[in-house]
């Protein structure tokens, strides 16, 4: 005792332990630190304490440190694992709703049969990209999607002229116009069975750098701002809002209203080389982007991961004919999507 | 050329909320999100890649016990929090090493212990945990949940299954002692 007023703690667990994690105030602690210059036993008690404290910090973040270097050497985490179930039940779900959209197609749709009762060559869903080994002359009927793709110099016979005339005057709608797949978390998104389109399709790969809303100056700001205040916030999948979903926003852009949207993510790291230095800018996000047969999917890479249930309510407006809007993580991001050749496509 | 920040903000919210329930796999996401800027870092001065894995790995570990233990303060992003915990760890450990500091990294490390003090308590932390490590399993656990993820006494008791806060001070009494013993037998001083 040093001083009179203070109490040996030496055997006081609490107020020992309490000092070592430091959750006693400035006068307490200087009250400790005082009477432990002046009593040995409760200086060794104290220091005891305090290495029984280390070495426990120690062996935790040891412990830690070898799970992660165990986990990063082997590729795995928990998210690892939810990835991959996620993309495998992504796809086995893709199948399943693509198998039963041909089966009641079909049976919706008769194929066309000939004199002899034979049925139509392509017309048993073949996808498009069988259609090389269709006959020059005549129909490919591409993936039971109640499209007809009308090959050079052919005229359908009048049974499909009638059915397509019919499909041109009342679109069907599409619930599923907007796809978010989260790649890198598995389970993002929900992936739907598409209808092949016809070969007129444009398909195009290259690179955008979206604009975030708030990028000053930026050329797109006013584009942004104009379309971040026209564009809706409601969930992605949403059954009841899909048919206003698919009415089309672009009314002066009648071929695209059956297109889709995929959004992607990957963290930047996984940037390829040579786009790393336009990944510099915070208010910039590198995109690539991919147009095949209708499809437009946009990965976006991120520095950090947007969570999935950010993707889910993910949505995509088309503002214009070269541009469209990604709202996610409460974020606008405008891209240009250079359609029409505005820009030439820059391929990986 | 400055260094990328985080976009959204919601995903570090995603990947707190795990570390909080103690999902180790949030550690390799941000391992592999901050890797590049982490290694550019330490490449640039006189580090290597080892050295810039090795730094990475102990700011996310620093990350997990600070988020763990409630002493966390959400004020920037995950992968700003990383970055400066590596850049200053490794600054320590090149004025430890006495390696020479290039001109980018200015900034002296705040370093109070003087090497040799340093190094006693390095040895004698060493000589703790190998013991905490001989301890049988329900002890160790209870010391790592008290003093390394400050656990209070009632939450160690509903993660060990005891019956309630006193059971466990009881125990940790015992441990303590038991550990204790294990330590005076590799530092016979140590009474």
């Amino acid at each position: 005792m040093t001083d009179g007023s203070d109490a040996h703690f030496g055997t006081d667990e609490d107020l020992l332990s309490a000092y070592v994690l430091g959750r006693l105030n400035a006068p307490e602690r200087e009250k400790m630190d005082r009477h432990a210059a002046g009593c040995a036993p409760c200086a060794a008690s104290l220091r005891r304490e305090m290495l029984v404290a280390a070495g426990a910090r120690r062996l935790g973040r040891e412990t830690l440190k070898a799970h992660l270097k165990k986990r990063i050497a082997s590729g795995e985490s928990p998210v690892e694992w939810l990835r991959i179930t996620g993309v495998a039940a992504t796809l086995c779900l893709v199948a399943g709703l693509g198998v039963y959209y041909l089966a009641v197609n079909r049976s919706q749709n008769p194929p066309p049969v000939d004199a002899a009762g034979r049925e139509a060559p392509g017309a048993s869903g073949e996808i498009a990209q069988n259609r090389q080994s269709a006959p020059r002359e005549g129909l490919a009927v591409t993936g039971g999607a109640n499209k007809v793709a009308q090959l050079p110099g052919a005229s359908p016979p009048a049974p499909l002229r009638a059915q397509a005339k019919q499909k041109e005057a009342a679109p069907t709608l599409q619930s599923d116009r907007y796809t978010a797949l989260n790649e890198e978390r598995g389970a993002g998104g929900i992936a739907r069975s598409e209808p092949a389109r016809g070969a007129s399709q444009e398909n195009a790969e290259f690179w955008s750098e979206g604009t975030v809303e708030g990028a000053e100056g930026s050329p797109g700001a006013a584009a942004l701002k104009k379309a971040g205040a026209e564009a809706a916030e409601k969930p992605l999948i949403s059954r009841s809002d899909a048919a206003r979903d698919i009415a089309p926003r672009r009314k002066d852009a009648p071929a695209i209203e059956e297109e889709k949207y995929v959004l992607r993510q990957r963290p930047a790291s996984a940037l390829p080389a040579d786009r790393e230095n336009h990944a510099r800018d915070r208010m910039k996000v590198p995109t690539q982007i991919e147009k095949t047969g209708g499809r437009t999917t946009l990965t976006m890479y991120l520095d950090s991961l947007v969570d999935e249930n950010e993707m889910r309510r993910a949505h995509v407006d088309a503002p214009g004919d070269d541009s469209v809007v990604v709202t996610v993580g409460g974020k606008k991001i405008l891209y240009r999507l250079h359609r029409g050749g505005e820009t030439e496509p820059q391929r990986k | 050329m400055g260094r990328v920040t985080s976009l959204f903000a919601g995903n570090d919210a995603a990947i707190l909320d795990r570390i909080r329930k103690g999902d180790e796999g949030a550690l390799v996401d941000l391992y592999r999100e901050n890797r590049r800027p982490v290694r550019a870092l330490i490449l640039r001065n006189s580090g290597t890649e080892d050295d810039a894995d090795d730094m990475l790995q102990e700011a996310l570990v620093t990350l997990w016990e600070r988020v763990r233990t409630g002493k966390f303060r959400h004020e920037a992003g995950l992968g700003t929090f990383v970055y400066a915990t590596a850049r200053n760890i490794w600054l320590r450990r090149l004025a430890r090493a006495r390696r020479e500091v290039p001109g980018e990294m200015t900034d002296s490390p705040s370093d109070d212990a003087s090497p040799l003090d340093a190094m006693i308590e390095e040895e004698e932390s060493a000589v703790v945990r190998s013991a905490l490590e001989r301890l049988g399993e329900p002890c160790r656990k209870l010391l790592l949940l008290f003093y390394w993820e400050e656990k209070s006494m009632e939450s160690i008791a509903a993660a060990l299954g005891m019956a309630n806060a006193d059971t466990v001070k009881s125990k940790k009494y015992q441990c303590k002692k038991a550990l204790e013993a294990l330590i005076r037998e590799r530092m016979p001083g140590n009474d």
